[in-house]
């Protein structure tokens, strides 16, 4: 699936997948932790990948079933390096906005890597 | 909870004692953030130094949510404002541990027990 740098279009097309996960019975703290990272994960890539340009795509792909989802965002943007991203639990930077979504969907997923470029996400989450 | 279905967002505002109660219910998602955020500083901005969120009734807060919280609280009058939290949903709860903003926001299980404390100062 393909929409453009907008956040109404990223609102729908998360409803839609979350609608798909429903649909096999997943757990409300799993659907919880999908739901978190799907808007993390699009709004990064509007946000900082694309920078909400709209001449822009973003590129999601979704394998779900009973056993785990999985999804792909991927951005036009020049990515970034997960490594970098200051750690957002240090004294401070605890009321900074930076990294915190990061490091929430690390904690919520069960499995979160990018691509060597740093502009596409892949997010797993096994049904409980 | 019913995470999947976008709730719309609600923010209601109360008073117990001295201490503001503002209850947040619905869905704190990317695309209702600036909404909350809004709506907590019109009602920050009346100087207030104790509030409590009421989280009952949230079923989603996403890291757009989150961040509108905390920016929320550099509104209050620095350092006697202060903000707790009531009753999240236990996944909400869970953020608030991982990113340890457990040590910014006390979590209280009751109304009744969080304006106690706010109202003395803890």
């Amino acid at each position: 699936m393909v929409i453009s740098s907008d956040l109404n279009e990223a609102r729908r097309l998360e409803e839609r997948l979350l609608q798909e996960v429903a649909r096999f019975g997943y757990e409300e703290a799993d659907t919880f932790a999908i739901k978190l990272a799907l808007e993390e994960g699009l709004v990064n890539a509007i946000k900082h990948g694309n920078r909400y340009d709209r001449k822009k795509t973003i590129r999601v792909t979704h394998t779900i079933d009973d056993h785990r989802a999985v999804f792909t965002i991927a951005d036009e943007g020049k990515g970034f390096c997960p490594a970098a991203v200051p750690d957002p639990t240090s004294d401070e930077n605890l009321e900074r906005p930076c990294g915190r979504g990061l490091m929430l969907i690390r904690a919520f997923m069960d499995d979160v890597s990018y691509n060597e470029e740093g502009n596409e996400v892949r997010l797993v989450k096994r049904k409980s | 909870m019913t995470v999947s279905a976008n709730k719309p967002l609600h923010v209601d505002l109360r008073r117990e004692g001295r201490v503001l109660v503002i209850a947040i219910s619905g869905s704190a998602d990317m695309f209702d953030a600036p909404k909350l955020r809004d709506a907590l500083r019109q009602f920050l901005a009346r100087s207030e130094t104790a509030i409590l969120l009421d989280l009952t009734n949230l079923d989603f807060l996403g890291p757009g949510g989150l961040d509108a919280i905390l920016s929320a609280r550099q509104e209050l009058p620095a350092p006697r404002g202060r903000i707790g939290l009531v009753n999240p949903h236990p996944e909400i709860r869970r953020m608030l541990e991982v990113t340890r903003l457990t040590r910014i926001f006390p979590i209280y299980d009751s109304v009744e027990r969080a304006c106690e404390a706010l109202d003395r100062g803890e």
